[in-house]
């Protein structure tokens, strides 16, 4: 009897899932890529992972307006050596619905009897638009003085242009607090104590692959709280983190991305160990314990 | 588009679609499950005119959500419901208005954004929203010309927990206060307001906060010093703090008045407060510290953020009064009848209750 299992793809807008996906679906396609995981009942609708892929093949980022609104995706994976099946959900593709949780503090109840059901979890962390806390640090004020038309001017501001300034509001908070939110909402909620097995995928992973040789160095670096969270909470969270590049590089030096005759080989991850390979199922194969 | 049947008509948002020609999603999905479609039920002949656009409030939960916990803040209950579900310190931060009690709580949740304090890493917090609206107006998005920090109305708690970067033991939560500063001054100048408030009782570290600027100024360094030295003093006449109450005093605004302790006179008045509240009250109470502090950081002269918390965080993380002060056994008075029992009662009367 094989065993299954779900897994939960998830994160914020523009944080690579779709590209992923993408690349992904060719993989298990192709089978191009020995030992990754493949496809396991096709009896759904592809349309989407086509269309995604596609865009993929042809070097092309696919656009927003592309994507449907709550686009939710199924995807069912089997370990040809095993037999073991995952069970990958994308309750949310735009990644919107996460941006609700954190602002509105509300969740769909589809999204949370998901969750209730996942063994694990991907989450998707883009490193090119990862935004960290911005302070008015005293270097700062200096440089908004100087460039001030009058550097004399008085710094204090009026109560009437105090109160134009902008209000506070979740959105604005860095990237790292939100992630932080929805880790604890998962593990204590819809996991109910249970330990999430969490896959983070840093991604885009060509852009930064050059100044961090593993994915844990980027985390420490640029998203403290989430590094000093997740390694407070290894009883709540047994995590691995990945670098991925799916797209391989640029889509603006396409060039250097022909030259692969297999085009599955332009895919990168890279695990906790520093070591590079194109299988893109890694994370779901380790998640499902098919892998270190 | 409308498609009209007898008793219902679909109707789909996007113009390019199908669905009234061929009763086909254009994007292939079953018509119960597109979200573009709107299903209304309609009287024969009607047709549905496409609702107006309505703005939605951005906190009405619509009836399929699953509410996640608030995060802001916490009040009483919330509070309750964490001391009673595990082990949890609670610090109290006092002090008067504009004495920096907000911005110094900030300080620390900002240096823990930047990496582990104290030898501390984050490990969490129930409200993540509320430490976030307070740093705020110290943020660029704030569009502030200088930092700054939005007064405190009412009384409300700030989660977080912490746990040792050395990794034994398990993670501590804490309980901060948020006070406003008038609550203090209502306790400074009323017995009974002070004795309301119960929660000065429950404190593992009552923490008061003086104005460091303030007390560099001539004119008003007598005032902030005696105002806050009166809090205490009521909260000591008044049993809300005793034997065992764990006090820290600290002088807040260090990045700012640093550049003047090479003022004698400065120096010597911060001494002077320090030998006349030990006097005073550090025999009436468990212990009694004092601590130069900063909430926002001065590079120019070496004042990192959060200057001094870091002496003074790690024993709010593990220590309580509970743990430095165990309580004695206690004897009922008619329970002690030999010898030895009225030895007790004469030597060590605290061990012995009133009948």
């Amino acid at each position: 009897m094989e065993l299954q299992q779900r897994q939960l793809l998830i994160g914020f807008p523009d944080t690579g899932k779709t590209t992923f996906l993408a690349a992904l679906w060719h993989v298990v396609q192709s089978k191009q890529v020995s030992d990754s995981l493949i496809t396991h009942n096709l009896d759904g609708d592809y349309t989407y992972l086509n269309k995604t892929r596609d865009s993929w093949l042809r070097f092309e980022s696919l656009s927003r307006t592309e994507l449907r609104s709550d686009e939710e995706v199924c995807l069912s994976l089997t370990d040809p050596k095993t037999g073991k099946v995952a069970e990958l959900i994308v309750p949310d593709t735009k990644g919107e619905a996460f941006n609700t949780q954190w602002e509105e503090r509300s969740c769909t109840k589809k999204f949370y009897a998901f969750a209730k059901e996942s063994a694990g979890v991907l989450l998707f962390i883009n490193p090119d638009r990862f935004i960290e806390p911005q302070w008015i640090t005293p270097q700062v004020q200096d440089m908004t003085r100087s460039l001030r038309e009058n550097p004399t001017e008085d710094n204090a501001q009026s109560e009437t242009q105090r109160k134009l300034l902008p209000k506070w509001t979740p959105e604005s908070a860095a990237d790292a607090v939100k992630i932080v939110d929805i880790l604890q909402f998962v593990s204590n909620d819809p996991f109910d104590g249970r330990q999430v097995k969490l896959a983070l995928i840093i991604s885009a992973w060509d852009v930064v692959g050059h100044d961090y040789k593993k994915p844990q160095d980027w985390l420490q670096m640029r998203a403290p709280l989430l590094h000093q969270f997740l390694t407070s909470n290894r009883d709540r969270f047994d995590y691995q983190m990945f670098g991925v590049s799916a797209q391989g590089g640029d889509y603006k030096n396409v060039e250097a991305l022909l030259v692969h005759e297999r085009i599955s080989d332009r895919i990168r991850v890279v695990d906790e160990r520093g070591r590079v390979s194109c299988n893109i199922t890694l994370p779901i194969q380790w998640i499902l314990g098919e892998s270190e | 588009m409308v498609e009209q049947t007898d008793s219902t008509s679909q109707i789909c948002k996007r113009e390019d679609c199908t669905l009234a020609k061929d009763g086909k999603c254009i994007e292939g999905v079953s018509v119960s499950d597109c979200i573009n479609v709107q299903h209304s039920e309609l009287s024969s002949g009607e047709i549905e005119q496409e609702p107006k656009p309505t703005q939605e409030p951005s906190t009405t939960a619509r009836p399929i959500d699953h509410q996640l916990h608030p995060a802001e803040e916490l009040n009483d209950e919330d509070a309750n419901a964490i001391t009673r579900d595990r082990l949890t310190k609670l610090i109290i931060v006092a002090g008067l208005p504009k004495a920096g009690k907000t911005t110094l709580l900030v300080s620390l949740y900002r240096s823990l954004l930047a990496g582990p304090f104290a030898n501390y890493n984050f490990a969490g917090s129930l409200t993540l929203h509320g430490w976030e609206l307070r740093g705020h107006l110290s943020s660029l998005v704030s569009d502030q010309v200088k930092p700054d920090t939005e007064r405190t109305l009412g009384m409300s708690y700030l989660h977080l927990r912490l746990k040792s970067c050395n990794g034994d033991g398990s993670p501590q939560d804490m309980l901060f206060t948020d006070i406003t500063g008038e609550r203090f001054r209502d306790i400074r100048d009323s017995a009974q307001d002070c004795r309301e408030m119960d929660l000065l009782k429950r404190a593992d570290h009552f923490v008061l906060v003086l104005d460091g600027l303030s007390l560099c100024s001539q004119s008003e360094r007598h005032i902030t010093y005696h105002n806050a030295e009166m809090i205490l003093n009521m909260c000591v006449d008044n049993y809300m703090l005793g034997g065992r109450s764990l006090v820290d005093i600290l002088f807040t605004k260090y990045d700012l008045f640093k550049s003047k302790e090479s003022d004698n006179e400065h120096a010597r008045f911060l001494a002077l407060i320090e030998t006349e509240l030990r006097k005073k009250y550090e025999s009436k109470l468990g212990r009694l510290r004092f601590f130069k502090t900063a909430g926002r950081e001065n590079p120019g002269e070496n004042v990192p953020l959060a200057f001094g918390l870091d002496k003074v965080v790690p024993s709010w993380v593990e220590e309580s009064p509970t743990l430095i002060f165990p309580s004695p056994i206690r004897f009922g008075h008619s329970n002690l009848i030999s010898e030895f029992d009225k030895f007790l009662m004469k030597h060590n009367p605290e061990f012995v209750d009133e009948d």
